[in-house]
This record gives C-alpha cells, structure tokens and sequence, in this order.
C-alpha cells in the first residue's frame, strides 16, 4: 500500500451528514442546463431547417454528435485527473475521475445506440465495421473496463491506481475516433467539418450550426450537473464508510 | 421519421435511466444516514 496517500480525515459528526445540501454551484448547474436544454429543443424543431436529402432524420445529428462530445469531455476530465492521482495521490482526484468516467460510458451508450438508427435510415445498414464505428466501441469496451476495475474486490488505493492507468490508456483512444475517418477511408461516415483522405467536409446551414452549439452548451450543462451531483454523492459515502468503520472499532472493543 | 423519434426516445431513456440510478444510490445513502443517526443516539 502506498505510504504517500493523502488519509481522509472524516468529521464523524453525522449532524454534518443531515443536509445532503442542495448548493448553489447545484442550482446553477440545474438551471442552466433546463434553460439550454429548452433553448436547444427549440432551435432544433423549430430553428434548424430540415435537412433535404435526409429529411426530419438527420435532427438525430442533435443528439448524437453532442452525446459523442460530452463523452470525449468526460474522457479527457478522466485522464487529467488520473494523472493528478497518480502524482498527488489524493482521493479526491480518483474521485472526479471515476464519476466523469462513468458518465463518459453513458452518453457513450447514446452515441452506440443513436448512431445505428440513424445509420439503419441512411446507410440501410445497423452497423458496419468501418473506422469510426469501431473506435468507439473499443473506447466504450476501455471504459467500460475501467468501470470494472472500480468493482473488484480490494484495497482502494490499488484499484484506483490500477484504475487511474485505464483511464489514461483508456484516452489514448478518443483522438483516434475523431481522427479515424480522416485517417482511414470511410464509406459510411460522412465529415463534416475538414477533409479527409477519400471525402471532403460537406459543413451545415448556419441554422443548423447554431443548433448544434446550442445542443452541445446544453449537454455541457447537464455533464457538469451530473457529474458535480456524482462527486458529492461519492464524498458523502466515503464519510458514511468511514463512520461505520468506526463504530464497528467501538462495538469491538 | 420513426427513426427519429426511436433516437430520442433512447437519448432520454438512458440519461433519464441513469438519473433514476443516481436517485437511488442518493435514497439508499439516506437511508444509511439516517439509521447511523439512530444509532449515534
């Protein structure tokens, strides 16, 4: 076990347990997300036009490209604050890791499952094993992993530095799925902003641009929720293990 | 159009999904407060 790890010190006051306090920093967060939330439904239904080869289908472009950024974000949070772990060794780090990575495999799971409908509508196909859609399950298997480390039995410590070196390999694969279809050639998946090697980025409508940012402000709003939400709930449960740690040690004794 | 609506159907089931998870987790964590609670007494 590692001698530098910063110890908690719990309060053991469970008077300081009673308000799982609603913070301010919770209600900004929560406002802004329904705010922009509304504000993106808005400009996607009824801003945005309908796209003319693809029709009303392509609105599903709203959801799963910031879902695909809200997951890289996640990552990225994840790899920092693995790599501050493994420098500080402070819980507090593996901490926002393990929640940011979490919610990482979750909008994850969006990207997996909105991209095949919309693929099923334009490409008339489920799936097909070209770059893009590879990269991304192998980045949602990695994480996925790295969820399951955080299950095993055993010494935290060992499981959050274990963990902590996932999170960092683990990230090693968001730049090449946004880089697989400009790396490899692509039939299937279009680019939309650059060129690529056998395609040329077709770009949107302003409005739909305009609807996008809005989507993925949106979708910042409520990672930044959830995951402010996440780390507090990990912090509270960590006080609350420890109390029943100590009341086993008084019971014994 | 079916497709569309099928896509945003799961884009609120997960994250609604995963807020419900959060929730539970939160009212399981009260539930140990509060017993901890009546054991401090």
């Amino acid at each position: 076990m590692s001698m530098n790890l910063e110890r908690e010190k719990a309060s053991f006051e469970v008077a300081d347990w009673a308000p799982i306090k609603i913070s301010l920093l919770t209600k900004i967060l929560y406002g802004g997300m329904v705010v922009t939330m509304l504000a993106a439904f808005y400009f996607i239904f009824l801003y945005a036009e309908i796209e003319k080869t693809m029709g009303a289908v392509q609105k599903i472009f709203y959801m799963h490209v910031p879902s695909a950024w809200v997951a890289f974000l996640a990552f990225f949070v994840t790899f920092v604050f693995s790599i501050l772990f493994l420098i500080k060794r402070k819980r507090i780090y593996d901490t926002y890791a393990y929640v940011s990575a979490e919610i990482g495999v979750v909008f994850t799971i969006i990207v997996l499952t909105t991209g095949p409908i919309w693929a099923k509508s334009s490409w008339n196909t489920w799936w097909a094993w070209e770059p893009r859609l590879t990269t991304t399950l192998i980045l949602f298997f990695l994480f996925v992993a790295y969820l399951m480390v955080r299950q095993m039995d055993g010494v935290w410590d060992k499981k959050a530095r274990l963990a902590a070196v996932f999170g960092i390999i683990g990230f090693a694969d968001v730049p090449i799925v946004f880089f697989a279809i400009r790396w490899w050639q692509s039939k299937f998946h279009p680019i939309v902003f650059g060129d690529g090697p056998s395609q040329q980025g077709g770009g949107i409508a302003p409005s739909m641009l305009v609807a996008l940012l809005v989507t993925i402000t949106a979708f910042t709003f409520l990672y930044a929720y959830l995951l402010h939400k996440g780390v507090s709930f990990e912090n509270m449960k960590l006080k609350v293990d420890q109390y029943k740690e100590k009341l086993r040690e008084r019971l014994e004794n | 159009m079916e497709f569309m609506y099928g896509a945003y159907s799961v884009v609120w089931l997960v994250i609604f999904g995963y807020m419900l998870l959060i929730g539970k987790r939160h009212s399981s964590l009260k539930k140990d407060i509060e017993f901890l609670k009546q054991l401090d007494k």
